[in-house]
């Protein structure tokens, strides 16, 4: 009974023991985890947020800047349309017909462009033609599926070659890009004429990932850039 | 429906062209290009498929607007293709999806409205005698088709759909991949008798690749491959 008594007290003791030296650890340990957890959730939220934010502002900004061209396309459409219904303009005259060829190949590219925010590589390549086309050239920019996440560089390799191509251009320039998850290929064709290769050639291979195909037949001068995974 | 049910195209007349356009400019435009071509003629013009079907029911090929009055018109199209009527597809929606559903749907060919100059002469032809003809931008929404049931092409058949694509010259595209310019057209031409096999079956469809194999783009074993593949594909919505 004595003994009984003695081992009851002792247990006592020991879960009293247990309890005071773990009580605190257990504690901290489940606050701080709890913290954590806490922490990592606001954290993926406001990532969240942000990058819904940074989306909206993309989006945003390219719906600004297509507004923009919008207007300044019809704005030119509207103007030789109006000369034509007028007569002030003679469709046979080449300089009208060059108006109109750009007028209804920059808003053949406005209606194509049908992604809210455009991929970093479309969006370099369309600026590169809105530049062309700035300075007088018709451009088709035709996209097929929309290309993945791309590292810098390799978007670099597949734009730089066609950026340089489009500012040597002459009368017309057809760009197109052809996307899939596993494979980007980017082409630029411009008719041929006298004087050097383009200054986009040639372009060093960055570790073989990126493909630069270069050639001209004295009909045609061909770009092509491609990556596969 | 099959395709002994299209009307046969009579050698020495000229291939009779209804157009279905709802701007009467675009009508007189298309006008314009067909009648630099003495083997076609215009019977009937109008902006309801129906009504200008009435007006010139013999006619060998239709050309239509894919967006009638604000409205896509697939749905007539498929109706158009599966009572045996060729239709060429011609529409400012060149986006690929809207091709690719045009194909499925049953009509022949397809032309992006600023193609119209240049391949529209070739393209009714070729409709009228149940022979493909692929304009760049369809060739570029059949290399870029993303849906998991899309017709397995061959390697070489997809590098010429895509330099065809992107160069819009055969000739450039034969200097690239070191062939003939009519072994180029041939790999584009497979290339679009094996979309035959995609949707729902269209007598348009059944004549395209009967003429395919009298012709000897396709023999009848491959196709017989390619029926077994596609046996499990569904119909494209």
């Amino acid at each position: 009974m004595l003994h009984g008594a003695t081992h009851a007290a002792d247990l006592a003791r020991a879960t009293m023991a247990l309890y005071g030296t773990s009580s605190l650890p257990v504690a901290v340990f489940a606050g701080a985890a709890a913290l954590a957890a806490l922490s990592r959730q606001r954290a993926a939220t406001a990532a969240t947020t942000n990058a819904m934010v940074a989306e909206r502002e993309a989006a945003e900004r390219a719906r600004h800047e297509r507004g923009e061209r919008l207007n300044l396309v019809s704005r030119a459409a509207s103007e030789v349309l109006t000369e034509l219904a007028r007569g002030q303009a003679d469709p046979a005259d080449p300089e009208v017909q060059r108006r109109c060829v750009r007028a209804a190949a920059r808003l053949r590219r406005l209606i194509a462009e049908s992604d809210d925010v455009p991929h970093p590589l479309l969006h370099e390549l369309r600026a590169a033609a809105d530049l062309a086309e700035r300075n007088g050239l018709p451009i088709d920019l035709v996209t097929i599926g929309s290309p993945p996440p791309l590292p810098v560089r390799i978007r670099r390799s597949l734009a730089d070659p066609l950026t340089a191509g489009l500012a040597d251009a002459r009368d017309w320039a057809r760009l197109t890009v052809v996307s899939s998850p596993d494979e980007v290929v980017v082409s630029l064709v411009t008719p041929d004429r006298e004087g050097p290769d383009d200054p986009g050639h040639p372009v060093q291979d960055d570790d073989g990932q990126v493909e630069h195909l270069y050639e001209r037949d004295g009909k045609i001068r061909w770009t092509q850039t491609s990556w596969h995974r | 429906m099959d395709a002994d049910e299209l009307a046969p195209v009579t050698p020495g007349r000229p291939v009779g062209v209804a157009i279905v356009d709802d701007h009467p400019v675009v009508i007189d435009g298309v006008r314009a290009w067909l009648a630099t071509e003495p083997r076609l003629t215009v019977l009937a013009t109008g902006d309801d498929p129906d009504e200008v079907l009435r007006a010139a029911p013999q006619a060998d090929v239709i050309l239509l607007d894919l967006r009638l009055h604000g409205r896509l018109v697939l749905d007539k199209l498929a109706e158009l293709s599966s009572a045996g009527r060729r239709v060429v597809v011609y529409s400012e929606h060149s986006d690929p999806a809207t091709m690719l559903a045009a194909l499925d749907a049953g009509a022949v060919a397809f032309l992006a409205k600023h193609e119209g100059r240049e391949h529209c002469v070739a393209t009714v032809l070729d409709a009228a005698s149940d022979r493909p003809y692929v304009a760049p931008a369809l060739a570029g929404a059949m290399v870029g088709d993303p849906r998991p049931d899309r017709p397995v092409l061959s390697d070489k058949e997809r590098e010429a759909l895509l330099l065809w694509f992107q160069s819009m010259s055969k000739a450039s595209v034969a200097r690239r991949m070191r062939i003939s310019e009519h072994t180029v057209k041939q790999y584009v031409d497979r290339a679009r008798i094996k979309y035959t096999r995609a949707g729902r079956p269209a007598a348009t469809k059944a004549a395209l690749l009967a003429r395919a194999i009298e012709d000897g783009l396709v023999r009848p074993e491959e196709i017989g491959i390619y029926r077994s593949r596609a046996s499990t594909d569904r119909p494209t919505p």
